[in-house]
């Protein structure tokens, strides 16, 4: 009974007809667009992702170049002229080396004056210009009958005329006050004196050049070629680079000659890379070195070789004595120094650093 | 193409045409309100619309579409929009007073009394399709029934025989 009724009362619920149409019409509808309609729902998530994938795999090329490995780039490296106090500065000599023609380009703390540089500078009383000077020639100083003249005053100067075979080129003195530096090209007039009457060259103190040598000048000096190739070859040849002693056999020599030459009076312009220090007259400068010497007696003598390796000024000091020793571009230096003053050494070495 | 799809829409509309008022009339039972069994009837469809091609027989989809809508109208429950209806009582009026009583009172049952009484008393299921359809055992399907018998004559009065 229960069944009965039961089912005859649900027999009597219906759905209208209406409603069943617009069933079986979704129905179609959902039939229609559903896999457009299923994955609608993602379709921003898929495009954000799309986008940052995107962007990241572009982005990575990009990244990955900014990063340093370390790797040394080809850029040039402009190496001005200035005191080398570090190694990294000797690296990038070396690497500058490579297109250095000569070991005195511009990296050397050298005078403005290169060697091929035709400049005028002052460093406080004291001058630095080129030095031109022949293989077989050493300046040696002037002897007592050479005649002297007076330059602007000061005291007599003498100077002399070097002879340069290969170079040709002449070296003047001038006198030190008043005197700028004068370079003498390498190809300048090759005039050569008589030692016995040795004319006098006019020194300007204007950018004066072997050509114009023989132009009017302020200061008038001496000079004085004395050759010797067969005495001074042998003793530079043995001349050692480090030689620790003051005096070697070729200083010796020149030791001899300054004791045995008349004064030489502050103003003695010579034309050398290195700048005289202050309160110092140079009393030799050769393509081998210079030597200084002062009023109170202090005597610096600087020798220059060429060949070995960069090194960094090593300094040793024994008393009075002050021994200085580097090696740059192919050169190499040492400075000797007796009754001087270690700023003094320290000054010299870095000019030529 | 179009003849294959033209078929397979008149094979989801004769489907659908069978087993609508099946659908709805559980949905009914179950839920106790017209809105919400006209919803759960047009989900349900629609999910089937989206699985018709997965069923191999008829048995298969009426067990899958009773499964269905039982899911699908426990989930009505679930949500917080629940909407004010009118009851039951007043949208369906029966001829006689032995339907309209007999209806309302496994109406007032519990709903899984209710779902048990309807699936077996008026789909003709056994317990055991009954268990199976709605993934419970045989014997809580067999307890469920006689919970709702007892509950049944209490509130019926009338000497109905439950066979």
């Amino acid at each position: 009974m229960f069944r009965k009724y039961y089912k005859e009362a649900n027999d009597d619920i219906k759905a209208s007809e209406k409603f069943l149409n617009s069933v079986i019409e979704n129905a179609h509808k959902q039939q229609a667009f559903s896999p457009v309609k299923k994955y609608r729902r993602y379709a921003a998530s898929l495009a954000a992702a799309a986008i940052i994938v995107s962007g990241a795999v572009i982005s990575m090329p990009l990244l990955s170049d900014k990063q340093s490995d370390g790797v040394i780039t080809d850029e040039t490296v402009t190496v001005t002229a200035c005191p080398r106090t570090d190694k990294t500065d000797t690296k990038q000599t070396n690497e500058d080396n490579e297109n250095m023609s000569a070991p005195d380009d511009g990296n050397t703390n050298v005078p403005p004056a290169s060697y091929e540089s035709t400049s005028k500078h002052s460093y406080n009383n004291y001058s630095a210009s080129k030095p031109s000077i022949a293989e077989n020639a050493r300046l040696t100083p002037a002897k007592a009958d050479t005649p002297t003249q007076k330059a602007n005053g000061t005291d007599e100067i003498q100077a002399k005329q070097i002879k340069d075979t290969d170079n040709g080129s002449i070296e003047d003195a001038a006198a030190q006050n008043n005197v700028t530096e004068s370079t003498v090209t390498a190809n300048g007039v090759s005039q050569e004196h008589n030692t016995e009457d040795s004319g006098t060259s006019d020194v300007t103190g204007n950018n004066h050049t072997a050509e114009t040598g023989g132009a009017a000048a302020e200061k008038k000096a001496l000079v004085q070629i004395v050759e010797d190739t067969a005495e001074s070859d042998p003793e530079t040849a043995q001349k050692s680079p480090n030689n620790a002693s003051l005096y070697s056999s070729p200083v010796a020599d020149s030791a001899e000659d300054i004791a045995n030459a008349e004064k030489v009076d502050i103003g003695t312009f010579y034309d050398s890379d290195v700048p005289v220090p202050r309160g110092y007259r140079c009393e030799r400068a050769a393509w081998n070195g210079y030597t200084f010497t002062s009023e109170d007696g202090a005597v610096i003598i600087v020798e220059i070789s060429y060949g070995g390796e960069d090194s960094e000024p090593y300094y040793s000091v024994n008393g009075d004595n002050i021994y200085a020793s580097f090696c740059s571009h192919n050169m190499s230096v040492t400075v000797s120094a007796s009754g001087a003053d270690i700023s003094v050494v320290e000054e010299i070495v870095n000019s030529l650093r | 193409m179009a003849e294959e799809r033209s078929r397979t829409d008149v094979s989801s509309d004769a489907v659908i045409r069978k087993y609508f008022n099946m659908v709805y009339r559980l949905a009914l039972s179950h839920t106790g309100n017209i809105s919400f069994a006209e919803d759960v009837t047009q989900d349900v469809f629609l999910k089937f619309i989206q699985k018709k091609d997965n069923f191999e027989t008829d048995e298969h989809i009426k067990a899958w579409l009773i499964r269905v809508t039982i899911n699908r109208s426990r989930s009505v429950f679930k949500t917080s929009w629940f909407v004010k209806t009118v009851p039951l009582e007043q949208e369906l009026i029966f001829e006689t007073p032995e339907k309209s009583d007999v209806y309302f009172a496994v109406q007032s049952l519990p709903s899984k009394y209710r779902t048990v009484i309807h699936l077996f008393y008026y789909e003709d299921m056994s317990v055991n399709d009954i268990a199976e359809c709605l993934s419970i055992k045989e014997n809580t399907v067999k307890s469920q029934l006689h919970r709702g018998r007892e509950m049944l004559r209490d509130k019926l009065k009338g000497g109905y025989d439950f066979v």
